[in-house]
């Protein structure tokens, strides 16, 4: 354990909100986040004026941030979070939240992340000094060209074939279908799969996820108030995040996480525990590298696993329940939060698509921020249903 | 960033900027940490082991090895589409760092050994494209 982590004892997460995804929209960022803090207010039976505290994670926002908003919804917080860490913003920003009502700092904090799908260059001609000046001039592949190395370099190490991504990307799919506003519809077959037109190799189309609107929130509170209130809700049994965690691999293989000792230490218990596997699916390598760390397999040994367990919602590992954002779409940052309030709503039984039977312990598994020629912040967590004895 | 994207993107950093601009055609300039002697790259205005911002441009080993390959089929930008397909590779270079270049071989893949030279695009910015050598790794 890195020095003495306190627990995340007494803090409650509730009322999981997904809305709004498209492929365009006509409303701006901001319409987005009040939209979805109202629907979080209206399941949660409470009143705006009782949110004393708002977590953003955004790349649309801009050049607004979590004090605009507050003004713009007609909040009063006394916590603000901004959480620029696109795919791993969830459990930072579950974190930051966590701690605030801790502490006393908030009493409720809402967490939102919410983006608009961006036009032309989008977010790729500046997402980073890095990128802007080291990788964009090389083709302006944006992400795919980061993870066409990253896929390159995992299947010539590991013998890794695209069959072995392909296996995932169907099964997330199926688990996706019942999912209510998934922009991916229908099923995909392994011939869909392996017939699709090459992007950037060796990635093809269904390797990609495809750019849209959303959002997605969740509220953070004490456990006391959220009993009070007679919401079903999930608690913390262990929470990590690293940054820049493992710059000595030349190219990124893994271990993706360099906590998950800790979180399972914390925790009390090890990923063989969890009901289900959330875990961040931008392209089908970083799922794969994800399940590894997690400590599923060892390195190198997800397509083995893959073809070993069955990753459907009753399947023996359920993976990505509501289709991952392979089937969702990527709403910006609000991908970075998808993976965990789908997390919260399979541990209180409210599922909107699928629903994992018995549902008692859940791992949320979030990584994002491709800087340069990886993605350098990741952060996971162990949720458990509130009431397990 | 310009406006049609018609043209190649800019550079916004003065490191960056200042790639391509020291040395021969066949050299490599990267700056040298005076303290340490650390290569960073993406470049830094200061060294990213001992925050010494005594960096010195000088020529450095300009042969490495490819780590990883893809070839794009698709661009965001305008500029780059009538170019694609384009082989990108990421490069462990001998010196030190790691970095993305163009390569300019399509038969070249991981393992295989490369020098890295800049070159200047139309827009007289440059990026780094990486030869094929004989032998691999």
């Amino acid at each position: 354990m890195t020095g003495t982590r306190q627990d995340y004892r007494g803090v409650a997460i509730a009322a999981p909100v997904t809305f709004g995804y498209a492929l365009s929209s006509p409303h701006e960022t901001p319409w987005f986040i009040g939209m979805t803090l109202a629907a979080m207010l209206r399941r949660a039976g409470l009143a705006k004026a009782e949110v004393d505290g708002l977590a953003v994670a955004s790349y649309s926002l801009v050049p607004d941030h979590s004090a605009s908003m507050a003004e713009y919804l007609g909040l009063g917080p006394r916590f603000l979070a901004d959480i620029p860490f696109g795919g791993a913003s969830g459990v930072i920003a579950l974190r930051r939240a966590a701690r605030a009502v801790q502490a006393g700092d908030a009493e409720v904090v809402a967490c939102v992340a919410a983006d608009v799908a961006p036009q032309g260059d989008g977010i790729g001609a500046n997402f980073s000094r890095f990128s802007r000046d080291h990788v964009y001039p090389y083709g302006a592949g944006g992400a795919n060209t980061v993870f066409a190395l990253i896929t390159d370099h995992y299947m010539r190490r590991f013998g890794v074939t695209r069959e072995d991504f392909g296996r995932l990307c169907v099964a997330q799919r199926s688990n996706g279908r019942a999912f209510p506003g998934a922009l991916m519809q229908g099923e995909l077959t392994m011939a869909d799969y392996l017939a699709a037109r090459v992007v950037s190799e060796p990635l093809h189309l269904f390797d990609c996820v495809r750019r849209c609107c959303g959002a997605e929130g969740f509220l953070v509170l004490s456990e006391a108030r959220a009993v009070a209130l007679h919401l079903p809700h999930v608690l913390i049994a262990g929470a990590v995040e690293r940054h820049n965690g493992a710059p000595q691999q030349p190219v990124q293989s893994g271990p993706l996480h360099q906590d998950i000792a800790d979180l399972y230490e914390q925790a009390g218990m090890g990923p063989e525990a969890a009901s289900f596997v959330q875990a961040y699916d931008d392209y089908p390598v970083v799922v794969m590298l994800q399940l590894e760390a997690l400590g599923f397999c060892e390195a190198g040994g997800a397509a083995r696993l893959l073809r070993e367990r069955s990753l459907a919602v009753d399947g023996d590992l359920p993976l990505n329940t509501n289709g991952g954002m392979l089937t969702l779409g990527q709403a910006g940052a609000a991908g970075g939060f998808c993976g965990l309030t789908e997390a919260l709503r399979q541990l209180t039984g409210e599922s909107l698509g699928a629903q994992v039977p018995a549902a008692s312990i859940g791992l949320v598994s979030c990584y994002g921020t491709v800087n340069y020629d990886r993605g350098i912040c990741t952060s996971a967590a162990m949720l458990t249903r509130a009431g397990r004895p | 960033m310009n406006e049609t994207g018609d043209s190649p993107p800019r550079r916004y950093g003065a490191q960056a900027r200042q790639l391509g601009t020291c040395g021969a055609a066949d050299e490599l300039w990267l700056p040298v940490c005076l303290l340490c002697g650390r290569i960073d790259y993406p470049l830094r205005e200061l060294c990213a082991t001992c925050l010494s911002e005594r960096l010195e441009w000088k020529a450095v080993p300009s042969c490495g090895h490819v780590l990883a390959t893809t070839t794009l089929h698709r661009s965001n930008l305008p500029y780059f589409r009538p170019r694609l397909p384009l082989r990108v590779a990421s490069i462990k270079l001998d010196a030190g760092p790691v970095v993305l270049a163009f390569l300019g071989d399509a038969a070249c893949t991981a393992g295989a050994r490369v020098q890295v030279r800049t070159q200047l695009d139309q827009g007289g910015a440059a990026t780094l494209m990486a030869l094929p050598l004989a032998g691999r790794v």
